[in-house]
């Protein structure tokens, strides 16, 4: 029988000794590269339900994001993390979004991906609501022009955000989370509260539709 | 053993990781003895200078011994298995003990939402009270839940309860467990659920029956009551919250 070469035995000796060493090696260049990932890469997360241009998709109930401000946008982040908004037991959609909002695991993370979202150019949307009575929902609008402004354009002096072009079906459903409490309803969410109250006094329950449609079609 | 690892929270935990223990000496002393064996021969039959190799065609009783056995054998111990496995099913799926309390546990993507029965002990009542992701039981009382799944299937599992059920969207499928340690442990979805199933994870709090009344005013206080919504607005949001069916056409 052929003897193997000593230096052969060696060899298969230290070759897990180097692996091992590898992959040390490997895990610290990894830690001494590891930066905040670029808002592009954290949208990855959000992509594959607000679209790539933050168009929105309404058959995973996702709105569209694009021409939302970024005090916005970081706002309702930080509160899907902290539960503020999302965590209600009826709030199927929020609680989807209260666990990716998870993924931007730091202030930092959060405000890459909101600066990347917030370059986004406005997109139009499909109306979904069918023959809404767009001057019923002028009218109604108007409690809400106190604070979101005429054209809807928003006022982040008093946390009113942009509502002008939303997604009508997603206006709808959060002026009826509103007014359940399942939205503005945690505690310690003043905001919410005082919007619950005007979603409560400023339309009926029937003409949600009217107001979401013509918010929708707002030009901001 | 087991136990060193992750601690045993339910009467049947200690009963499943026996089981476990059990498979995992049977096949590790057979896979030893098996490898022992095959790198014996590989050293005792190795090549030598001036002997030619043989063709062995396993006809020889004595050859054929070598198959057999290790045949007779598996049939002998997956007997023992099966039957062990069996002593399990029963104690933990057949013999349910009757209930101290009920919990309605809903899984969704990626969230859980816990029912508990409130100071009446019954479910579907006013003092209802529903959390997110944190679950609160009372040591040493029998828990039977009834598990479901607003969308997907998930599966529901709290390791240190040794407890593992699939949720099944249109289905409500019940269980028991009956807490046996304070303290919080890991609940997490077993089954992949979607882009976000590696965020499901929620806690189980076990206390004292004074710790757990203390969590359920505290709860009630804070408004996570379940009927504190009437039926009708439930109803109305729910059907619009499906932005599919909002309003009936897109």
């Amino acid at each position: 029988m052929n003897q193997v070469p000593r230096s052969h035995l060696v060899g298969v000796a230290l070759a897990p000794v180097a692996l091992a060493c590898g992959l040390l090696a490997a895990g610290c260049a990894r830690g001494e590269a590891h930066a905040i990932p670029t808002g592009e890469q954290l949208y990855a997360a959000c992509e594959s339900c607000h679209g790539a241009r933050g168009e929105g998709n309404v058959e995973l109930s996702a709105p569209k994001l694009a021409g939302l401000p970024a005090w916005y946008l970081t706002r309702q982040l930080q509160r899907f993390k902290d539960g503020t908004r999302g965590a209600h037991p009826d709030d199927e959609k929020g609680l989807r979004m209260r666990a990716m909002a998870r993924q931007m695991m730091s202030d930092a993370e959060v405000e890459a991906v909101v600066t990347y979202v917030a370059a986004m150019p406005d997109v139009d949307v499909i109306l979904t609501l069918p023959e809404p009575d767009l001057n019923a929902g002028q009218a109604d609008f108007a409690a809400c022009a106190v604070c979101h402004g005429e054209k809807g354009e928003g006022n982040e002096s008093i946390m009113a955000p942009r509502i002008a072009g939303l997604n009508d079906w997603y206006v709808a459903a959060q002026i009826r989370k509103y007014r359940t409490g399942i939205r503005g309803g945690a505690e310690g969410d003043d905001v919410g509260a005082a919007m619950r109250e005007m979603a409560n006094k400023a339309v009926a329950p029937e003409r949600i539709n009217n107001l979401a449609a013509y918010i929708q079609r707002l030009p901001g | 053993m087991i136990s060193w690892l992750l601690p045993q929270a339910s009467t049947f935990a200690s009963t499943i990781d026996g089981l476990v223990l059990l498979i995992a000496v049977i096949v590790g002393f057979w896979l030893i003895v098996a490898e022992v064996v095959l790198f014996g021969f590989i050293f005792k039959f190795r090549a030598r200078d001036g002997i030619r190799g043989q063709y062995v065609s396993g006809e020889d009783k004595s050859q054929k011994q070598w198959v057999s056995y290790p045949h007779y054998a598996v049939v002998v111990f997956d007997i023992i298995i099966i039957a062990a496995a069996l002593r399990v099913w029963n104690e933990v799926k057949v013999e349910v003990p009757p209930a101290d309390e009920q919990i309605r546990i809903i899984a969704q993507q990626w969230s859980w939402t816990f029912v508990h029965a409130g100071p009446d002990g019954k479910l579907d009542t006013r003092d209802d009270i529903r959390t997110v992701d944190d679950m609160y039981v009372q040591r040493d009382r029998v828990y039977t839940f009834e598990l479901h799944a607003r969308d997907v299937v998930h599966s529901f599992s709290v390791p240190a309860f040794r407890l593992k059920q699939d949720a099944v969207p249109g289905r409500a499928i019940r269980g028991w467990f009956k807490p046996t340690l304070e303290g919080t442990f890991d609940i997490q979805c077993a089954e992949m659920c979607g882009m976000g199933h590696g965020l499901m994870a929620g806690r189980v709090h076990i206390g004292s029956a004074a710790q757990y009344a203390a969590w359920m005013t505290n709860l009630t206080k804070i408004g996570a009551a379940g009927t504190a919504m009437a039926p009708t607005l439930m109803a109305d949001v729910a059907a619009h919250d499906h932005a599919g069916t909002a309003g009936g056409t897109r």
